[in-house]
């Protein structure tokens, strides 16, 4: 539910707009929007998760994580928010959390492929630049 | 030398006789549902672009709520406006608390900024429209 004197729609509606700079490849704009929604609007996972790949665009990836992690606190069998954050963590060479997450995806059979190649090829990267 | 101009009467029983069901043509109907059978894919199928990447920096369009009707582009301009204007005064809502409020109060200023930049691009080009 969204904070009072705002409804659904005009969640819906800025949401909308967001999108479209997204779209458009307008992040600061669009992320300015997200950040703005997830304020008035703190339980909308749509909203949460556009926040995250806005900030993961940015390379925010500290902020992205933070905001995955909130969703997956909400809802921790949302495997898209987790090969999310895997992702994340693969940024900031967390490499024990990416890989638990990639534990926890391999059970529920999604994105593994992806994410195994993600994680190697991110390691592999780190190590040539140390 | 006589040039003739005029042409000759149409003679109906000069005419080609048109083909016929027997002759092994198709029908109108089987033509259609042949076309319908072979149409090609949409170029976003055939350069297999249409399938959602895994990857975390793909986003998907929000969801639109069941409860919201759908008007048309001017109501849904003048919506978009009155929401705005409504929700600039800082007492509204969430607008005027804390830093959750600060983040509100920098998108409305943004947007309604955005808002004045095209009203005047609009009445600009409607100003050189009328000469």
């Amino acid at each position: 539910m969204p904070e009072i004197g705002w409804t659904t729609e005009e969640v819906y509606l800025l949401a909308e707009r967001g999108y479209a700079f997204y779209r458009q490849g307008c992040y600061q704009e669009a992320g300015i929007v997200f950040s703005a929604l997830v304020a008035l609007d703190p339980y909308n996972t749509y909203c949460r998760e556009a926040l995250a790949t806005l900030c993961m665009l940015t390379g925010d990836f500290p902020r992205a994580a933070e905001e995955l992690s909130v969703v997956l606190q909400q809802n921790p069998a949302n495997h898209t928010a987790r090969a999310r954050r895997c992702e994340a963590y693969c940024e900031l060479r967390e490499w024990d959390k990416a890989r638990e997450d990639i534990q926890i995806l391999r059970r529920a059979g999604r994105f593994i492929e992806r994410l195994n190649w993600r994680l190697q090829t991110a390691i592999g990267t780190a190590g040539k630049r140390t | 030398m006589r040039v003739e101009y005029s042409l000759p009467s149409l003679q109906l029983d000069k005419l080609p006789e048109p083909a016929t069901q027997e002759e092994g043509a198709i029908s109108f109907r089987e033509q259609l549902q042949g076309l319908a059978g072979e149409m090609p894919m949409d170029w976003q199928q055939e350069m297999r672009v249409d399938s959602r990447p895994l990857d975390a920096t793909f986003l998907d369009p929000p969801s639109r709520p069941s409860t919201m009707e759908i008007r048309d582009p001017q109501n849904e301009r003048s919506r978009w406006r009155s929401m705005l204007t409504r929700h600039r005064k800082p007492t509204a809502g969430a607008s005027g608390n804390g830093s959750n409020g600060q983040s509100v109060q920098v998108m409305l200023d943004m947007l309604l900024d955005m808002q004045q930049a095209e009203d005047s691009i609009i009445s600009q080009s409607s100003a050189l429209t009328r000469g």
